[in-house]
């Protein structure tokens, strides 16, 4: 078997170069690729409460629900259109879709439809890239997966199709130690 | 000389002077007196004819080195200035040491003051290529180290230990803030805190946390605001961390180049050993590839290079790499001794040098290597020959020249920027010491001018170089002219000239000169009529130019320049304009003008009259009293009262009324050669004497009567002699010119052939006696031992006549002013 379908989950515009290797290795896979930015619950959540503030380097302010999505709407455009610029060119079917929810519940339910999703780093440099497959990959495509992940300096993961939310959300956290919780 | 029309005059022994003879009226040149048959047969003449004043001058400017010693070559247009000091500097110019390379390179300190430097000969355009492979070299070099595992490692530890710290930093709050049951959320723009739900790790919904109990709201609020004060003091620690890192990221940046970079500066460097200056510069340069590293990596496409981002975004037109170019303005490899250069078009910019700008996004920019050298520049260590005239016409362009003299160095700034009116971004590029000879040629009236009216002038230009315009002519001199024209025709390929085609170019050069003992220095006339001749001789298919073909191309020249001329001689044959040839009539007399129209002079008689009566004793010169004469022929005017009045009237009160004007003259009169015309009328109409109208005259004259040379004697006669001849030469015409003049007479062959035949005379004249005895036929008369003019001589009748006027002034009343008073009182 091999790699028909390919999701990669987008933070926002960042990375373009990682963008343009996962467009190259679903061209060459001939794989269908699909962006997906995914709307945190656990932003609106924390955007809901009354005290919200964010703080960042140089500034502290209130936030609220209605700019937590505006924010949301912005960074999708940049993911959007961040694709649409690395698949340009390539012979590819590739789709874009903004999905809300918890992050690992998303990764799951991608994983359940994709047999390859990667993960971008997002605003951080710090933050590395994970190839997650829930499938067995044939010996054929592991070269081209090899050579992608050196490109995003990425690990691959092999995701047991039955693991649930949680085992997926932790996993995420070592990872990342950051999308939704530190 | 030959005979004069009368040996006697109508009273008595003439004393007037008999006509010239036809040899004096043009010194041939005989071709027989030349050995050689064509001008093949001449060596060149390489030395200037007749110039050594202008040559010695030339060659004292060019060998004194002093300051202020440039020459000003002065004279008229087509003496061959031009060619004689390129000849001379040319002679100079080898001898001497080629002058260093001047390039322009940036300027570390102060970018927008480029600096200057100079290197031997030659070695501008080398040190422009060992700069150009320095760049490609440390391109190639400075990635290369970029590239090894030691510094990978450490660049890597340094961002590692900035990450591990703010993530330390970060964490502990982080743990801190979930034993409270608080998480902390990375949000879109930074950090934020929320409460858990009480059995997941999740964020706590808005709604459950609004059902909780009031208390608990509170406790959680204020130990979110605690922990966001905690982590805003660490979040502002961090643009110091990052600042830190990025300090130890290019503190390591140029540890890692220096190596690389010092071998290869090194290297450049013991190639400018001798040059202190050129070394100055590259340590200058190795300094800032250090400082600057980053721009000697290639910034990957599409992706800023990240290394906390030190790395500053790029214009994408912008080369980093330009400013270690450098800008050759002087490459002398190719010279030999000094430089001689000729600026033909000496506008500001093209004598200083200019800063060129490019338009780049809609804004023009300048740098150093935009600077274009000027002349000054080019002809620094050498010599600049420029034409003053251009220099002046210029706008600006004297004084920057003046200006680079003084201050003995080049400042290269364009004029929009020397005069404010540009405000882009400009450079100002370090002076270049000055050290050159500056020949200024022009005519004479702009050095007199520049002398009088510019003070620095006679500073910066202290030696003058005066051309003649004529040489001595004499059987030498003829045979250096023939050199001088075999010379011409060899270099400008013309045809060689036979014996007599060179005695006619003489003859036509004296003519030129206008004096039988002088020969015209106007070399490009000279050049002209050969290259004319040749022409006329190519049309006949002759090897050789012939003296028949000289002449047809003296001829050819005057009669395309001669249409006003023959207009104006055909309406004087048609009677519109009144000239008389022949017959008599008192108080009218022909006198002869000069008229210059582009450059070809032509004489024309024109008709004098004066009118007399009795009057307050003065002459009114009617062209004067109109505003058509100049003052210089009012002066004349008024020369003629003080002859009268002094000659005639000395013990009797001058009641003479007169008044000569120049018949059918519509243009101005400028000049004095008319004066003894005007006379001549005024005592024919006083004496009543009839004026021969066969003759025609010119001279000035002074108050005692004598007659004074005039300038355009063969012009005049031979335009009299032009409408002699197109009515019938009579045998009795002639024209009276001054005998000081006769030493000027070349006219041309037709006025000698008549001359020699007895059909047209020229008489020299010293005084008005002997002018007016040749007009009237009638004696002049000296005064005898009693003070009388003789009887019916032409003085008496004018005595005689001037004291009736003086008797019947007395008879009204006594003096004149007497006269007036009364007649006004009458009028009452």
């Amino acid at each position: 078997m091999s790699i028909r379908r390919i999701t990669v989950v987008q933070e926002s515009a960042q990375a373009t170069r990682a963008l343009d290797a996962v467009a190259e290795a679903a061209a060459a896979l001939e794989a269908e690729l699909t962006g997906l930015f995914v709307e945190d619950v656990e932003l609106l959540h924390f955007a809901g409460l009354p005290f919200a503030r964010e703080i960042g380097v140089f500034s502290a302010q209130a936030l609220d629900v209605r700019t937590m999505e505006r924010r949301f709407r912005y960074q999708a455009e940049e993911a959007r259109r961040a694709l649409a610029a690395a698949t340009e060119g390539k012979p590819l079917r590739w789709s874009f879709r903004i999905e809300r929810g918890s992050l690992p519940a998303q990764v799951r339910s991608a994983l359940a439809d994709a047999d390859l999703v990667v993960l971008l780093g997002g605003h951080s440099p710090r933050r590395p890239a994970a190839l997650l497959s829930s499938v067995e990959l044939p010996p054929e495509v592991e070269s081209a997966l090899k050579r992608l992940a050196r490109s995003l300096a990425a690990e691959v993961y092999r995701v047991q199709p039955a693991a649930g939310e949680e085992s997926l959300a932790k996993l995420l956290r070592e990872l990342w130690r950051g999308v939704g919780i530190v | 000389m030959e005979s004069g029309p009368r040996d006697t005059t109508r009273n008595g022994p003439s004393t007037a002077p008999r006509a010239l003879a036809a040899a004096d009226l043009c010194r041939r040149c005989d071709p027989a007196r030349f050995a050689f048959q064509t001008t093949d047969e001449l060596a060149d003449f390489a030395d200037s004819l007749g110039q050594g004043r202008a040559v010695e001058a030339i060659r004292f400017g060019i060998g004194i080195r002093r300051d202020g010693f440039n020459i000003f070559a002065m004279g008229p247009e087509g003496l061959g200035r031009h060619a004689l000091v390129k000849k001379l500097l040319e002679q100079q110019a080898p001898a001497q040491e080629v002058p260093g390379d001047w390039c322009y390179v940036f300027n570390f300190e102060v970018p927008h003051k480029p600096r200057a430097l100079k290197l031997p000969p030659g070695r501008a355009a080398k040190f422009q290529q060992h700069m150009a492979r320095l760049v490609e070299d440390l391109r190639a070099a400075i990635p290369a180290a970029f590239e090894t595992d030691e510094y990978r490692t450490r660049i890597s530890e340094i961002e590692t230990e900035f990450g591990e710290r703010q993530a330390k930093a970060i964490g502990e709050i982080g743990e801190r803030a979930r034993g409270k049951r608080i998480a902390l959320l990375r949000t879109p723009a930074g950090f934020g805190f929320a409460p858990m739900k009480p059995d997941k790790d999740d964020v706590m919904e808005p709604e459950e946390f609004r059902k909780l109990p009031g208390p608990d709201q509170e406790r959680m609020q204020q130990d979110i605001a605690s922990l966001q004060d905690e982590l805003e003091k660490a979040l502002h620690e961090m643009p110091k961390w990052r600042r830190e890192a990025q300090r130890k990221a290019r503190e390591l940046n140029r540890q890692v180049t220096s190596a690389s970079v010092g071998s290869l500066m090194e290297e450049i460097k013991a190639e400018y050993e001798a040059l202190p200056d050129v070394r100055a510069y590259l340590t200058a340069v190795q300094n800032d590839v250090l400082d600057r590293v980053e721009i000697f990596q290639q910034p990957k496409e599409g992706e800023q290079p990240a290394l906390f981002g030190i790395l500053r975004p790029m214009e994408p037109e912008e080369s980093p790499l330009r400013r270690y170019e450098v800008n050759v303005l002087i490459d002398r490899a190719a010279d030999k001794g000094a430089p001689i250069v000729y600026e033909d078009n000496p506008s500001h910019d093209n004598l200083v040098g200019r800063v060129e700008h490019v338009a780049k996004m809609g804004t023009l920019v300048t740098d150093f290597t935009l600077i274009k050298p000027g002349a000054l520049h080019r002809a620094n260590g050498g010599y600049l020959v420029l034409d003053a005239l251009r220099v002046l016409s210029q706008p600006f362009a004297w004084e920057a020249l003046k200006r680079a003299l003084r201050s003995r160095e080049i400042r290269a700034e364009s004029l929009g920027q020397m005069l404010s009116l540009v405000s882009t971004v400009s450079l100002e590029p370090e002076p270049i010491p000055l050290d050159l000879k500056v020949v200024l040629v022009g005519q004479r009236i702009i050095y007199y001018l520049l002398h009088a009216y510019d003070p620095e002038f006679g500073g910066l230009f202290k030696v003058v170089a005066d051309f003649e315009d004529d040489m001595a002519r004499d059987p030498d001199t003829d045979l250096l002219y023939a050199r001088v024209i075999a010379t011409m025709a060899r270099s400008d390929k013309l045809r060689p000239l036979d014996r007599a085609a060179v005695s006619r170019a003489i003859e036509h050069g004296a003519r030129l000169a206008g004096d039988t003992e002088k020969l015209s220095m106007q070399m490009l006339d000279l050049a002209d009529l050969l290259r004319e001749s040749d022409h006329w001789a190519s049309t006949t298919g002759r090897p050789v130019t012939t003296g028949e073909d000289v002449e047809r191309a003296i001829r050819a020249r005057q009669e395309r320049a001669s249409r006003i001329r023959q207009r104006l001689q055909e309406e004087i044959v048609r009677g519109t304009l009144l000239i008389g040839t022949a017959g008599e009539r008192a108080g009218q007399v022909n006198g002869l003008s000069v008229a210059t129209l582009g450059g070809f002079s032509f004489g024309m008689p024109h008709r004098i009259t004066a009118r007399v009566r009795l009057g307050g004793g003065k002459v009114i010169d009617i062209e004067r009293e109109s505003e058509l004469g100049g003052s210089i022929h009012s002066k004349g005017v008024l020369i003629l009262s003080g002859y009268i009045a002094g000659r005639y009237a000395a013990k009797t009160p001058l009641s003479l009324g007169a008044s000569l004007v120049f018949e059918q003259s519509y243009g101005g009169v400028e000049g004095d050669s008319a004066s003894s015309a005007e006379l001549y009328a005024l005592l024919s109409a006083l004496a009543e004497a009839p004026v021969r109208q066969s003759l025609a005259v010119t001279g000035s004259v002074n108050q005692h009567g004598d007659v004074q040379a005039i300038g355009g004697v063969n012009e005049k006669i031979e335009g009299f002699f032009d409408l002699c001849a197109s009515r019938g030469l009579t045998g009795e015409q002639g024209v009276l010119i001054p005998a000081a003049n006769v030493k000027h007479l070349m006219l041309k062959r037709e006025v000698v052939d008549a001359v020699s035949a007895g059909k047209f005379h020229v008489y020299p004249v010293a005084s008005i006696d002997e002018g007016v005895e040749i007009l009237t036929g009638v004696q002049a008369g000296q005064r005898d031992a009693l003070g009388q003019f003789p009887e019916g001589s032409i003085n008496g009748r004018v005595e005689q006549r001037l004291a009736e006027f003086a008797g019947r002034m007395r008879s009204f009343g006594g003096a004149a002013p007497a006269a007036r008073k009364r007649s006004r009182r009458d009028r009452r």
